[in-house]
């Protein structure tokens, strides 16, 4: 017994510590994945019932994958849920920028915006991480030590 | 643990990306800024700042001075279109034209108007001949910070163009005494064509007898050739009995305008 205490306490700050790093990742992708948008779409008045939605739900689905990841670190739930964030984040991408083409019309004025090649750029940054995550775990799954079993006959 | 090299590898692709995005959105931002910065002093101050003329055939517009200043290419393309009551009378275009950065260019375009076109639909021409109507100039801006970022402004405007027979008046110029019986009358017509459109065609003019009903007198043939934005000045010559002018009276001309193969009827007064 005497044994085992301070075992939890180190394993509470390991949790503490991947909270806070979880707060934090939160609040940075809030400011990216909520705030950015936000305010470029109320500037150029396309800030619409249906974008507010779309920005909305795929930031709760961000932070929520970003606070699981973080926190399950070591166990496959976390790993499964960087994988689905990497997806997630570049689609979201792709479609808050409606595929790289914006389009704003105000009376008989009209502008379009196409930047694909830098959505393209905007997109791989979270796949490139997200197969960074799966090589990590396969790489650490394979350092696994293996327990030989003597089978006795 | 230490890392795979391909993980260390991948997070450095990760960087890359990162830091690389960081540099273009803001070379692109820098770029616009200034890019824009220069059309809108020249807006301030008028200089690089396009003309349009039209005349006949052609809309132009030109001497629209463009400068780069920004770090990536700048790719620009013009085209518009002018219809006239939804009937469509020409369209151009630039093409890509690309200004290298820290240069400029002068821009020209020239729009072919086929006014033509116009003569396909009655009551437009009629309008055209006989009222002011607007024509409507749909002009798109295409331009571009190659190779990221390309964007098109579209807009338009309606410009109002004058009747081609505008001020229609005819007038007696002179009554000449031909013989015992009869005086030849010599009628001016004079009209302003303020349109964009070449006026060609035949004036058949007649005029009814005061004495006599189902009586017409008629002209010769008046051909009218009246380029745009020019006074016209012709005359309809009659040969009339002389009691069938009386001074001071109001005499009613039955017209039929004859041009490119359609007929317009109509009447004028002219007082002696």
């Amino acid at each position: 017994m005497s044994l085992e205490a301070p075992k939890k306490k180190n394993k509470a700050l390991v949790y503490a510590g991947r909270a806070v790093q979880a707060a934090i990742f939160v609040a940075i992708n809030y400011a990216i994945f909520f705030i950015a948008p936000s305010v470029f779409y109320s500037n150029l008045g396309l800030l619409t019932p249906e974008t507010v939605t779309a920005i909305s739900s795929y930031f709760l689905i961000i932070g929520s994958l970003t606070v699981i990841h973080l926190l399950l670190k070591d166990h496959i739930i976390g790993f499964a849920s960087s994988v689905a964030l990497g997806i997630v984040q570049a689609l979201y991408i792709y479609v808050i920028t409606n595929g790289g083409v914006l389009s704003i019309s105000y009376g008989g004025l009209s502008l379009t915006l196409e930047f694909k090649p830098l959505l393209y750029l905007m997109m791989a940054t979270p796949l490139v991480n997200m197969v960074k995550q799966i090589m990590d775990y396969l790489s650490s799954s394979a350092a696994q030590p293996v327990q030989m079993v003597d089978v006795q006959e | 643990m230490e890392q795979p090299l391909a993980s260390k590898g991948l997070r450095l692709v990760t960087l890359a990306l990162s830091i690389t995005l960081i540099l273009i959105l803001s070379t692109i931002a820098y770029s616009a800024y200034e890019d824009l910065a220069y059309v809108f002093e020249g807006l301030g101050s008028g200089e690089g700042m396009p003309q349009f003329s039209v005349n006949g055939t052609h809309l132009a517009l030109s001497n629209l001075v463009l400068a780069n200043r920004g770090v990536y290419p700048l790719h620009i393309e013009l085209s518009s279109q002018v219809t006239i009551g939804g009937v469509d009378l020409g369209s151009a275009s630039t093409g890509k034209i690309i200004i290298p950065p820290k240069t400029q260019k002068e821009i020209n375009l020239t729009l072919p108007l086929d006014l033509t076109r116009v003569y396909s639909d009655y009551s437009l021409l009629k309008t055209m001949l006989f009222n002011g109507t607007m024509a409507s100039f749909r002009m798109v801006v295409g331009f571009g910070l190659q190779p990221f970022v390309v964007a098109s402004f579209g807009g338009g405007f309606n410009s109002s163009i004058g009747a081609a027979l505008d001020d229609l008046a005819f007038r007696l110029q002179s009554l000449e005494p031909m013989n015992d019986t009869h005086v030849k009358a010599d009628v001016e017509m004079e009209f302003t064509n303020r349109s964009p459109l070449m006026i060609n065609g035949v004036l058949h003019a007649a005029l009814p007898s005061a004495r006599q009903r189902n009586l017409l007198y008629a002209s010769d043939p008046l051909e009218v050739s009246a380029p745009p934005n020019q006074h016209y000045l012709g005359h309809l010559t009659f040969q009339l009995p002389k009691e069938e002018m009386k001074s001071g009276a109001l005499y009613i001309l039955n017209l039929v305008f004859e041009t490119v193969g359609y007929k317009y009827e109509w009447n004028a007064a002219f007082r002696v």
